[in-house]
């Protein structure tokens, strides 16, 4: 077979948070792409929560920015809340939540990219991809148009032989009123690409008028709000408040009453769900000690006159779904719009990629997004980005761009679904990042903007801010360092007799402690020079440093590990390795010696035989 | 696994009289040695290469003597692992030698994993090639024999009690984690109180399970055993026969050991307090009254209870009792005496798994299984010469190295909680504790914490 020139480089299935990253990324980076949507009115469409970030998800919004994303961006456009969650913790696991306008998102995020050069959208429901020859793929549409690319990245989210659940009815579809995808498992299939079934589900939407928002209580959004983009305009905006009220014994009684209705006890709902999103029967039937449940009241867009019901998720009967919503106190009268139900699809096991999240089977072949056995969007985006711009860099014949988990939460993300067995749909918590105190939202920037000025995807004048700002912080420490501090001055009266004794301290040692703030020390230290972002920075790098500096060997063990590359091994072969690491080594396939060594049943002497192995690999050639 | 650490391990097994060597690989060996031995004039690390130096090896945390030893410096390339080694040659016993790897381990030497001298040796390209394969089965052979040696441990009350401390400590760091990741849930957080009461509560425990491992090992005076029994028995010619000698009078009159007879042996290279005490029964006058008293409180005091009953006679309502005894933290030895007449001993099942774990067949007259006697003792006190023994041995060190480095990492989780961090350096330190304990990967301990969070509260908007 000629190596024959393709329409297209890169095609993208899908128009989801992954699929839009992915085309943006690549198309940004100088790549010819063509983006297949299943319905161009549903771009960017949030069909669970109305909302960005959260906690650990807050963190990869600022990533995906840093390195050049869309989803920061559009967020801070289309919200209509913002808050700061964690405010009262550390500042590592603080986080940005915005509500947004689903529409608005929607449509913002579609100006996007029709306004990129080298991307092409186009509706159409892809049937068939198929390999061609070397030279790379033939995606074939339902309206029998066919395309050639080079790489393929499928981002088709929960589309995949999709089946909703309400009550005791099941049918076909990827979201509700929306056809699934049929054709796609079947060509995943026949490339070799192995599935399984996870499920996720939904809660009930009412009409906002119906809503009795007085016997609530008011969550507001911030009053001095921080946004998502290290770019956007901090400017006052006009926000909307969500509400918060409780389930109750009565709301209780109804679901007791109707469980035998409830599918997850009628087992038509058989597939994994996820354990960090239970459905109000499942809370129930968990927790029966529990008086009550929190229900949280969301307005999905400015004029959008639908409220989402966070905490009533459900795909009990529609019946039994308006019995319990107007048991709940302040919806004794709210009409429901849309019931919640349950959808259950195909995913590929994420094992079977690479951490350039390109399938190891099928060379070109990628897959991002909740496809690849996630849930959220931020997680979703996460992926789509770096597929995207995994298979721009694989076009132009560079060298991937695989992150560790030193390095962002986009790596602790990958990382774990590539190594680990994924039994439930993967979402992201702070807890997973073992370098959490570096992984913060407020260095996203520092920590990937270059990468993304590497790639392009970062300007030259958001470089030099961000490099500005390094150095400012770089400075302002330098300047902690060198000053010495009165500890007494600082203290309050009763503190300052033991604070007498302690003399002069230098201002950076003095502020290791937990009592102390850059903001005291401003005028004493002259800080004034520097902006209060700057100060805000050191004083955090400061804070933490002891901490950090603890595992920072580990981190610099970890990078080295992470560059021990491993060949393409037959890991069955070693015979001098236990079986189930062989096992274990063979499933996962890992790539890096770090990898290898974070696999469950993998020991240090594995690792061990496994170093000695490829020196003997090595050294045979 | 990592080249820039410094690994430490005793590479021979402790054989009779205890010598052994206690061997350094890395950069940091000579620092340590030098911390270690003090010589009457320049430091070791000053020698040449290939030099053997005699040197008193001091515990600089202590300042405590731990023995006088020969030791060895090669200066990278020239030395197997072509980094710098040092072998610390110890001559005075188990003792001695065990004491020297745990100061190094302090000094910030790590536990070498198993076969892991050769396999640096193998990377460096001090092996060929051609021995590749016999490397790598090395590797496996030992990991597999610490491994038995590990889960034998994990199974023994101080490997139980270890996993107790970290499920208290998942509860702990799911508490806190649910704390953060859930924070905009409707969770009860848990209080600084709480969080401070339960740090110091399982530092504590730490501590004393720290001192009951080190006790354990009894290695400042040697292990004091106490020998009981009822009368005539042969408490007092085993110990004759292990002293090979005859320290205590023995005639065939029951009673004859009315006073508590002490000796010190060195079995497998451990020093030994052999107390032989008077018979146990119903006391028939003052004196013995005295006596069995006496033998009460050695049997309180004691490392080691060596309970001796006679083979070629049934089972006496003493013995009974004497095996019903409740023992605390002792170790336990049962010796069956006489095995050169014909055994009419029947033990029944009813034996509590302590006594029942180390039986052995003697006869004092002929000195038959007193070499085993030996062994046991060894054995259960975590030194033999046999290969499994040596690696029940390190796996002793590492669970106490565990333990210091767990609680290293709490006690600042402590601090660092008490001047008013939150959550998450908390945290970062628990878990840090949690790996130390569980050696396993921090990635694991994450799955752990967040299981341990569905478990205990209702997370789900």
């Amino acid at each position: 077979m000629t190596n024959k020139k393709t329409d297209f480089d890169i095609i993208v299935i899908g128009a989801g948070h992954a699929g839009c990253e992915a085309s943006l990324a690549a198309a940004r980076m100088g790549c010819k792409v063509l983006l297949l949507a299943i319905n161009v009115d549903k771009i960017a469409h949030m069909p669970c929560n109305p909302s960005v970030g959260g906690i650990g998800k807050g963190q990869l919004v600022r990533e995906i920015d840093a390195l050049g994303g869309e989803m920061a961006r559009n967020a801070d456009q289309a919200m209509v809340q913002i808050k700061t969650l964690n405010g009262s913790k550390g500042p590592a696991v603080q986080a940005l939540r915005a509500q947004a306008d689903r529409r608005k998102y929607s449509w913002l995020m579609k100006r996007s990219l029709l306004e990129v050069e080298n991307l092409t959208l186009r509706q159409g429901e892809v049937l068939e991809i198929t390999k061609d020859g070397s030279a790379g793929f033939f995606v074939k549409s339902s309206d029998s148009q066919s395309y050639s690319a080079r790489k393929v990245i499928v981002a088709t989210g929960t589309f995949l032989r999709g089946e909703i659940v309400i009550g005791s009815t099941s049918a076909p579809g990827g979201r509700a009123g929306e056809l699934p995808s049929n054709g796609i498992s079947k060509a995943l299939k026949q490339l070799g690409v192995e599935l399984g079934r996870f499920q996720s589900a939904t809660p009930p939407r009412v009409l906002e008028h119906s809503v009795d928002t007085g016997k609530m209580v008011v969550q507001p959004g911030d009053i001095d709000p921080v946004r998502f983009s290290f770019e956007s305009a901090k400017r006052r905006i006009k926000q909307r408040q969500c509400y918060l009220t409780y389930t109750g014994e009565k709301v209780h009684n109804v679901i007791k009453k109707n469980l035998h209705l409830s599918p997850i006890k009628s087992g038509s709902v058989s597939a994994k769900g996820p354990r960090y999103c239970p459905s109000i029967d499942r809370k129930i039937m968990n927790f029966p000690d529990r008086k009550r449940h929190p229900v949280f009241v969301e307005p999905e867009g400015w004029r959008n006159h639908e409220m989402y019901l966070q905490g009533l998720t459900t795909s009990m009967p529609i019946e039994v779904q308006e019995k319990i919503i107007n048991s709940v106190l302040g919806l004794e009268k709210a009409i429901m719009i849309r019931p919640g139900y349950a959808v259950s699809y195909d995913y590929v096991l994420p094992h079977q990629l690479k951490k350039t999240l390109e399938c190891f089977l099928r060379p070109g072949l990628y897959t991002a997004g909740q496809i690849n056995g996630t849930s959220g969007y931020e997680e979703a985006a996460a992926q789509g980005l770096m597929a995207g711009i995994n298979a721009a860099l694989a076009c132009q014949g560079k060298e991937s761009l695989v992150l560790d988990r030193a390095s962002a939460y986009i790596g602790v993300l990958i990382d774990d679904l590539v190594t680990k067995e994924i039994d439930e749909p993967y979402r992201m918590f702070t807890s997973r990042a073992e370098y959490r105190l570096l992984l913060r939202s407020d260095n996203a920037d520092l920590r990937l903007a270059p990468i993304g000025h590497s790639l392009g995807l970062i300007s030259d004048e958001r470089m030099s801010r961000v490099e500005k700002k390094r150095q400012g912080i770089e400075a302002c420490i330098a300047k902690l360092e060198a000053t010495p501090v009165e500890v007494a001055g600082l203290l309050d009266p009763i503190e300052g007799k033991r604070a007498r004794k302690e003399g002069r301290l230098r201002a950076k040692v003095l502020l290791k402690r937990p009592e102390v703030t850059i903001e005291q020390l401003k005028p004493i230290v002259r800080l004034g020079r520097f902006s209060k972002e700057i100060r805000r920075q050191a004083e955090i790098e400061i804070k933490y440093e002891g901490y950090i500096k603890r595992q920072q060997s580990r981190i610099t063990a970890q990078k080295q590990f992470e560059k021990m590359e491993l060949p393409d091994i037959d890991f069955k072969q070693i015979e001098a390795m236990s079986s189930e690491a062989r096992q274990k080594l063979d499933q996962v396939k890992p790539r890096s010696l770090g990898q290898a060594s974070r696999i469950a049943g993998v020991t240090p002497a594995d690792i061990s035989i496994l170093m000695i192995y490829i020196e003997q690999c090595r050294k045979s050639l | 696994m990592l080249f820039d650490e410094t690994i430490v391990a005793v590479s021979t097994p402790t054989g009779p009289g205890g010598i052994g060597i206690v061997r350094l690989s890395g950069s940091k060996s000579f620092s340590i040695i030098d911390r270690l031995a003090k010589t009457r004039n320049e430091p070791i690390s000053s020698k040449k290469s290939h030099t053997t130096t005699l040197a008193k090896i001091i515990d600089p945390q202590t300042d405590e003597l731990i023995d006088e030893a020969l030791i060895t410096i090669m200066r990278s390339p020239n030395s197997y692992t072509r980094e710098d080694i040092v072998e610390i040659n110890c001559h005075s016993g188990a003792v001695p030698i065990r004491k020297t790897l745990e100061a190094a381990l302090n000094e910030g030497a790590r536990l070498a994993e198993p076969g892991e001298f050769t396999h640096r040796a193998f990377l460096s390209g001090r092996i060929d090639l051609t021995q590749a394969q016999a490397v790598m089965n090395l590797v496996q052979a030992r990991s597999e024999a610490a491994g038995r040696a590990a889960a034998r441990q994990a199974d023994g009350h101080v490997g139980k009690k270890i996993e107790l401390l970290r499920k208290g400590l998942i509860t702990l760091a799911a508490e806190l984690e649910a704390a953060i990741d859930f924070a905009d849930e409707d969770i009860e957080s848990i209080s600084p109180e709480k969080v401070s009461h339960a740090l110091k509560k399982i530092i504590k425990e730490i501590e004393e399970l720290i001192d009951a491992v080190s006790k354990g090992k009894t290695l400042d005076r040697g292990i004091l055993a106490a020998i009981i029994g009822r009368p005539n028995v042969g408490k007092s010619s085993l110990l004759n026969a292990v002293l090979m000698e005859d320290k205590a009078i023995t005639s065939s009159q029951p009673g004859t050991t009315r006073d508590i007879v002490e000796a010190q042996v060195q079995l497998e290279g451990i020093p030994v307090d052999l107390q032989d005490t008077a018979g146990w029964r119903d006391p028939q006058d003052d004196i013995e009254k005295l006596g069995l008293e006496k033998t009460k409180k050695a049997i309180a005091e004691s490392d080691l209870v060596i309970l001796v009953l006679d083979g070629s006679e049934p089972l006496a309502q003493e013995d009974q009792d004497l095996l019903d005894l409740p023992v605390k933290s002792q170790h336990c030895v049962t010796v069956v005496n006489k095995n050169d007449l014909p055994r009419k001993l029947l033990l029944d099942e009813r034996l509590s798994a302590s006594r029942a774990d180390h039986i052995v067949s003697v006869s004092a007259r002929s000195g038959d299984g007193i070499d085993l006697l030996g062994k046991t003792i060894a054995e259960i006190f975590g030194f033999s010469r046999e290969a499994e023994g040596h690696e029940a041995f390190l796996a002793s060190v590492k669970q106490e190295n565990n333990l210091k480095l767990a609680k290293r990492n709490l006690v600042e989780a402590d601090e660092a909680h008490g001047q008013g961090f939150g959550e998450e350096v908390v945290s970062t330190l628990i878990k840090e504790a949690l790996v130390n304990l569980g050696e396993v990967i921090g990635t694991e301990v994450n799955e752990e914490i967040i299981k341990e969070i569905f478990n205990r509260f209702c997370i789900g908007k």
